[in-house]
This record gives C-alpha cells, structure tokens and sequence, in this order.
C-alpha cells in the first residue's frame, strides 16, 4: 500500500502553519533530520536498557537480586570483543542475516512516532502494514540463518517461529484494519493523532485492539505465554534456538536487534494505540526532552507489565497456541465490531 | 463514553470466556461475572432514567444470578463433581472460538435489522444481547459436559434479560421477577438431573449417553 498524499497533506496543515519560504523550509528539513537521528539513537541506546530492566524486575519480584539492568550492555560489548565463528555448512544467508536482523528494527523506527508527534520526512515511506512487512524481514532472515546452519535445534526453532507468527498475522491485519477503520489512515503518525484527539476516553473497541495488540507483540518477540526468554532447555525453546550458532559480534548483533524489535514494538503499542502523550510536537530541544523523558516513563510502565504477566503466567503447551493467538484474534475482530456500531 | 457500552463489552468478553473455559470452576466464575455486568447495566440505565424498576431488576439480577445460583452451582458441584476437571468440545477450542466470533457478528448483523423502540440504550448493547444468546447456544449445543451445557443456557438467558433490557426497559415487574425465579428453579432441577446421570454413568459427559446399556 502506498502511502497517501491526502495524509501527507492532513498533516502540513496539522503542523505549525504553512511557512513556504525556502529559508524556514531548509531549516524544516534539517530539524527534521536531526529528530530522526536522535529518535535512532534513542531506540539503539535504550533497547539493551529495557531488556534489562525487565530481567531485573523479574529476579526481584522472585525474591532474586538478579542482574543490573545495564548486565545487556556488558553482555553486548564481551561479545563484540569475541571473535565470530560460522559453521562450515553455512551460505552467506547465515552471515547475512545479523545484519539484517540489526538494520530491520532501525528502519522500522523510522516510520513509527518514537518521539515526535508531527511525521518526520522519512515517516511516509510505509503505513502500518508496510512496517510490518519490514519487521518481518528480520525474522525471516532469522529463521533462513537457523536452517542455514544445519543444527538440529535451529531447524526446530525455525518451523516453530513460524507456526506462531502464521497464527499471529491474522490477529495483525484485523488490528491494522481497525485502527485504519476508526482513524480513517493506516500511516502510523495519522492513526496516533485521531485516536488521541478523537475522544478523550476509552472506548470498549479501543481496549480490545490495544490487548489483542499486545497479546500478539508477546507472542512475536518471544515473550512468555508463547516463549520463555530465559529458558536453557533446548526442547521448548522457539526463539533462542534459532540463535545458537552465532558467536562474537555476530550474536550481539542478533540480541541487540531482538531487543531493538521488542522495544520498537512496544512503541507502537504505547505511542500509537494506548498512551501518546508525551511526544514531542516540534523539534526543539526542550520538546525532545521531555520526549525523552516520557518515553522512558511509558517503558518503564511497560516492563512492569511484563515481569508482572511473565512472572504470573507459566508457557502454555505448544499446542495450545492456536487458543492464545485465536483469543487475541477474536479480541480484534470485536475491536473492529465494535468500532463500526459505536459510530 | 457511555458506562453502559463499556459494561456491554465486558458483557460480551465475559461470555467468551464462557466459551473457552476448561473447567467447570472458571465457567461458573465467569458465569458469575456476567451476571454482575448485567445487573450493573440495569442499574446504570436506572442512574440515567431514574426508572425504579430497573433499579429493583438490577438488584434482583446481582442477588439470585450474581449470588444466589452460582453458590448453588459451587455447592452442587462439590458434593457431585470434581471442580478441577478439564472438559472439551465436540470441536476443538479454535474452532469453539472463531465459531464464536462468526456468531456474534451474524448477531450484530441481525441487530442492525432490528429497530430499537427504546433509544435508552445505543444499538450496539442489542448487538451484545443477541450475540450473546447464541454464544450461549452454541455452549449448550457444541460442549461435552453436561454442567457446561447448563452454563450455556443460563448465559444464552443472560442475553435474553440483554435484549429485554434494550428493547423493553419499562417491563413490569411482576414479569422480571417471574422470569429469574424461573431460573433459579431451572437450575435446580437441572442439577438433580446431573446428579442423577452421574450416580448412573458416573460423569456429566453427556457423550456417554449414547451407549446403549443393558
């Protein structure tokens, strides 16, 4: 789907007026710029920070100290240090793919609002369904690399990725057509401002598509109903064993765009469908700051949820998959029911 | 937005939880809170109208289906039954429950047929009530146990009350209270009934039925 002009052109008007002459313009697309970069370095920085802050919570609400939240930047730089090993059988899909794995979640917070409201040049590139796709690229590299290497566990890691994330995509597009059913454009930005300014409070239908969003980004990320992250059985787990022959800076690739997905991901479902407030309406300094800072807020909130479903929740058998991700599904559909009678 | 639409919703969440419990505890449970929803949809209808009856239908819905009935069911089921036991479907539980989506969308399709006379409540809660009735329905026809069987019922009746409520609010009394004690008569006697096919074929399977015995 191409993105639309119509929004494009919503959104010139939205913006602090129409100042045409060249010299605000060229400081416009320069401002503009500078907000995407700081926006990537944002996710780049803070994604290892949420992956370890959610592990920390876990370990106290167990009674554990557990490791310190910044244990995944250690992690990351003992493993830049290593060398990098490939198994003789491997193509170059399997030395490709950490790349990918890396580059996916980046592209992908081009497109969503991670810490402006207004779009950024870049934003029109794709709507809601166009980023999936591009998040999607990297889990199928994934699963390329992982039967590319010849292991066993891959292979089984793999098949299992996708049997989840096949039950998962119908669950998304019902969610996409919903929100583009209620705000009238499937562009994350357009959808993010309707559904804030629209109605001040929650609607039923609004509820039901932020939890059957969520109950799918907890299935896609490999998170716990579906895959327990912290596993060391190689039987049950889905999405570690598809890293297994990775080593070096090959793995810390592929972790830090693991953990880069899960925090793009949850961006969406706050700053898109449950809570945008806080974003930054012009690229300025201060703005971004408490950006910034409410995004960090919004995170935090966020990884408490987690550890608090994690620790509540023990992994449902592999067959009852299907149950899970059909539940999330039917929640959608009813999102999407109701948001046409509620009109 | 409306309390009542909200209430609704969870009105009709609360059914599919019906759909997919697995046993009999987390049915009853869920049963409970349907009620409750019901009998706070009554009541906010009466903060918003300030009509007495349904202020009295909304107590009496929460007293007997909120309270009274789901306590029977809970002391029923642990003299007779094991609570813990996980139950099935003919179909499996996906299917149960997309079935269940396809049911609620023909109920809403054939709510939006309906001219609602009342405009106390918005169409959607019509929808609900429909939608409910044959998730409840469709319970009682595609579970295995015969306990489930009865949920469904008494949830495809928590509907019914639904559809009452949009379409006639200023029902007598008289009526309403004729109406639940109905159920809570219905629910004794369908329990003996259990009692009685699990003393004789020692489950509530009502599979086990077609076995001709001799």
């Amino acid at each position: 789907m191409a993105p639309d002009h119509e929004d494009r052109k919503a959104f010139r008007e939205l913006g602090d007026g129409a100042s045409l002459d060249r010299v605000h313009l060229g400081c416009h697309v320069l401002a503009d710029a500078v907000g995407q970069v700081v926006a990537l370095l944002v996710v780049l920085a803070l994604a290892p920070l949420l992956k370890g802050v959610i592990e920390t919570g876990k370990a106290r609400l167990q009674s554990r100290r557990g490791p310190s939240p910044l244990q995944p930047y250690r992690d990351l730089r003992k493993l830049f240090g290593k060398d990098r090993s490939t198994t003789p059988d491997a193509s170059f899909i399997f030395r490709v793919a950490p790349y990918v794995v890396f580059a996916t979640p980046i592209a992908f917070a081009v497109l969503i609002p991670v810490l402006t409201a207004a779009p950024l040049s870049w934003a029109f590139m794709a709507d809601m369904v166009g980023s999936g796709f591009v998040i999607g690229i990297g889990g199928f590299f994934t699963n390329l690399a992982a039967m590319d290497s010849g292991s066993v566990y891959g292979g089984l890691g793999a098949s299992r990725s996708r049997f989840v994330s096949s039950l998962a995509e119908p669950t998304f597009i019902v969610v996409f057509f919903a929100v583009g059913f209620i705000s009238g454009g499937t562009v994350p930005f357009v959808v993010n401002q309707t559904l804030f300014t629209s109605s001040a409070a929650i609607t039923p239908s609004h509820a039901l598509i932020a939890a059957a969003f969520l109950m799918v980004v907890l299935a896609e990320t490999g998170r716990l109903p579906i895959d327990n992250p912290n596993s060391a059985q190689e039987l049950s787990m889905i999405e570690s064993s598809r890293l297994f022959e990775y080593a070096g800076s090959d793995q810390a690739l592929m972790e830090w765009g693991g953990a880069m997905k899960l925090f793009v991901v949850l961006v969406v479902w706050l700053n898109v469908l449950v809570f945008p407030p806080g974003l930054a309406g012009a690229v300025t300094v201060p703005a971004f700051a408490v950006a910034i800072a409410t995004l960090v807020g919004k995170m935090l909130a966020a990884a408490f949820l987690i550890v608090v479903i994690e620790s509540a929740l023990a992994k449902i058998r592999i067959m009852r998959v299907p149950e899970y991700l059909g539940g999330s599904f039917v929640l959608a559909f009813l999102g999407l029911v109701l948001s046409t009678l509620g009109r | 937005m409306l309390p009542e639409i909200t209430l609704a919703a969870l009105f009709l969440l609360v059914s599919f939880q019906l759909i997919v419990a697995r046993r009999l505890r987390t049915a009853v449970g869920a049963y409970q809170l349907q009620s409750w929803l019901l009998g706070g949809i009554a009541i906010a209808l009466f903060v918003h109208t300030h009509l007495t009856e349904l202020l009295l239908f909304g107590l009496l819905i929460v007293s007997l289906k909120g309270v009274a009935i789901p306590t029977l069911l809970r002391r029923r089921m642990r003299v007779a039954l094991s609570a813990g036991r996980e139950s099935s479907y003919h179909v499996g539980f996906p299917t149960a429950l997309l079935l269940g989506a396809a049911l609620s969308l023909a109920g809403f399709i054939a709510a939006s047929r309906i001219p609602s006379p009342s405009h106390l409540l918005p169409g959607a809660d019509l929808g609900i009530g429909i939608a409910v009735l044959l998730l409840g329905l469709f319970t009682t026809t595609a579970r295995r146990d015969g306990v489930l069987q009865m949920g469904g019922l008494l949830a495809a009746e928590n509907g019914l009350l639904l559809i009452g409520l949009v379409l006639a609010p200023r029902l007598s009394l008289l009526i309403e209270f004729a109406l639940v004690l109905d159920v809570l008569i219905a629910v004794v006697v369908m329990s003996f009934l259990l009692a009685r096919m699990r003393e004789e074929v020692f489950s509530t399977d009502t599979s086990e039925l077609t076995r001709l015995r001799g």
